[in-house]
């Protein structure tokens, strides 16, 4: 069996960072991938996030169909409560399966939304937020991770998660815990490729997919040392240290994409995105306390407050359950992820919500009283647009999913916790997601130094089931990126279209709705008393 | 045919076990161990664990009920026996044994 299409997902890539680092030599195989082949601006899902991207992309479909908006998703439309999400949530077929339906193997390796590993033929290894002391049952088939721990560098504890280090991603750390960060990253990608390595000498499958995700936990953290634009302010030798182990984690990168491509041979058609771009937050907007000094949330005196701007609220998911006082609160943001607002509706479990007939008039109060935000320290509007959930995700999640979607001006994450003012400058820039990720594809017919228009993330399915030679099934709603491809190449290979819809029974909005209220209140408490939120 | 509670006591601290290998963890698992104090599982491991036990015995689960009876307690920590007795219980209440 032989490779047909290499696909190396980098989360977060993009070319405002990519560019610079190939043109000083330090990705030559990038760059050498670049040249023989095709580019494209590659345009996130609304919120450009990691679990709706990537699912978007794995399914050719929007969040509104796969109902994945997060990494949290509410349980029922009455619920406050939020559930982790795993692969059994997402609502449609994936790539991966449709691929098998059309006789193609496919290899699965540290994708979100992966666990429980899906039974496709060939090959998957979790990612996301996958603890590594069950990496095994992350692993299909069964008898996968046992041969994984066979290898003579396999080290599961660097290789799958960890809750503390996500956090330090986000809220940032201490000087000289960065380049211990950086190193960590580079090992973690090296057991990946000693993953990768080892299927695909052993037992090559046609569909081959690595995601490297660390190229985002970097990005964020340490954004300031990897942006050619603040180069010039890193003046102390230690930040002149951490940019060369940025250096050379990105150099890591492109040395594994070099050496899996020539295990998967020259005809296997290669393909490299991300699911967002990144690029600087200036500031912090914190939202639930906007909401607080508005009128529409109040807090309880349980409620945990920001001692400096890099304050997100990561360590505060779920905690909106209890740092507010439902009898006064009608909106409020339960996660800093994916800057959402969910607005409380009356019904019978909350007696204090918001009327039927009252919500549109409070709905677009609260839009218009978001998008009058000003920065006071420069004067700019903190929030550029705000979309409601008819706009983003009609369809059957829609009554799950967050009421208002923000995108902040400077594209940064919300911060759901208390604080004394609304927004805050960040005493230095961090990264965070961008709406303009990356596409780029060399081989198997794609001409050489083709760049085209900036393209949708939706479009990555189509293109990923085309180089496996799958047909295209009528329900995805991106399009095959034919300019990539020369004509004679495309009269040789048309692409197949199929009338094909998703197949496989899938997770609906019925299937959560089981537990009352009151039951979900008692879980919180479950899970404060063992530890998982405060 | 009934189901067996020994039987699913086994499937239960199997996985444990099988797990706890994967990280040289040396200590017998038996019902009173405990997952979190003993084992040195994170919460999250426990939000994980729940699903692979629906995948294993292929029985969707009322794991929030399950947290909800546990979280009327003082004690911040879980045995592997609650488990096995919450996962025989619902799979009494399903009335099939996926063993």
């Amino acid at each position: 069996m032989t490779v047909k299409c290499l696909f190396i997902g980098l989360d977060g890539a993009t070319f405002d960072v990519l560019d610079p680092l190939m043109a000083r030599g330090a990705m030559p195989f990038l760059a050498s991938v670049v040249e023989r082949g095709g580019r494209a601006p590659l345009r996130s899902t609304i919120p450009a996030l990691t679990p709706p991207a990537w699912t978007t992309l794995m399914t050719g479909r929007a969040p509104a169909a796969h109902g994945i908006f997060d990494f949290f998703r509410r349980e029922s439309k009455e619920s406050l409560q939020f559930s982790f999400l795993t692969s059994r949530d997402i609502g449609v077929e994936t790539i991966w399966q449709r691929a098998n339906r059309a006789g193609q193997r496919v290899t699965v390796l540290n994708f979100p939304l992966t666990f429980p590993a899906p039974p496709v033929d060939g090959y998957v290894v979790a990612g996301g937020w996958m603890p590594w002391r069950q990496l095994r049952s992350g692993c299909h088939p069964k008898t996968l991770y046992d041969e994984l721990k066979r290898l003579p560098d396999f080290n599961p504890r660097t290789l799958a998660m960890d809750m503390s280090h996500e956090e330090k991603a986000l809220e940032g750390c201490e000087q000289e815990d960065y380049e211990p960060w950086v190193a960590l990253h580079i090992e973690r990608e090296r057991q990946w490729h000693g993953v990768a390595r080892h299927l695909m000498t052993t037992d090559p499958t046609e569909m081959f997919a690595l995601l490297m995700d660390g190229v985002d936990k970097l990005q964020h953290l340490c954004w300031r040392f990897i942006d050619p634009a603040m180069a010039d302010q890193l003046t102390e030798p230690w930040e002149a240290r951490v940019r060369d182990r940025c250096l050379d984690y990105f150099r890591t990168v492109d040395e594994i994409i070099a050496d899996l491509a020539g295990l998967a041979g020259e005809e296997a058609m290669i393909v490299i995105a991300s699911d967002h771009g990144f690029g600087p937050q200036v500031r912090t907007f914190f939202v639930n306390q906007w909401l607080a000094e508005a009128g529409y949330l109040a807090w309880t005196d349980k409620r945990q407050s920001a001692t400096e701007a890099t304050t997100l609220g990561i360590a505060s998911l779920a905690k909106h359950t209890f740092q507010m006082d439902w009898t006064r609160t009608v909106a409020y943001a339960p996660m800093p992820s994916g800057n959402g607002i969910h607005l409380v509706r009356q019904d019978e479990a909350h007696p204090h919500g918001i009327p039927a007939e009252a919500l549109a008039a409070v709905r677009q109060r609260i839009i218009e009283g978001l998008l009058a935000v000003r920065d006071p320290h420069t004067g700019e509007a903190v929030v550029d647009r705000v979309w409601t959930r008819a706009q983003l995700f009609a369809g059957p999640w829609e009554q799950i999913a967050p009421d208002l979607t923000l995108e902040l001006s400077d594209g940064g994450l919300i911060s759901i916790v208390a604080a004394d003012a609304v927004v805050m400058p960040r005493p230095q820039p961090t990264g965070t997601h961008a709406p303009l990720g990356v596409l780029i594809a060399a081989g198997a017919g794609v001409q050489e130094g083709v760049t085209l228009p900036e393209k949708q993330i939706v479009d990555s399915a189509s293109l990923l089931l085309y180089a496996v030679d799958a047909p295209i099934p009528a329900d995805l709603e991106g399009e095959l990126p034919t300019h990539l491809f020369s004509a004679a190449w495309l009269e040789r290979n048309p692409p197949q279209q199929s009338d094909e819809v998703g197949v496989q029974p899938v997770a609906t909005v019925e299937k959560e709705a089981l537990f009352t209220e009151e039951e979900q209140s008692e879980m919180l408490r479950h899970l404060q008393a063992l530890g998982y939120v405060e | 045919m009934g189901i067996e509670r020994d039987a699913v006591r086994d499937d239960v601290l199997g996985l444990l076990k099988q797990l706890a290998d994967d990280w040289e963890y040396d200590e017998p698992i038996t019902e009173a161990t405990g997952l979190l104090n003993d084992m040195a599982m994170e919460s999250l491991d426990l939000v994980v664990f729940a699903t692979s036990l629906q995948e294993h015995f292929q029985q969707e689960m009322a794991f929030t009920e399950f947290l909800t009876e546990l979280g009327q307690r003082a004690e911040t920590d879980t045995t592997a026996g609650e488990w096995v007795d919450f996962v025989y219980h619902e799979l009494q209440r399903a009335g099939q044994a996926a063993l």
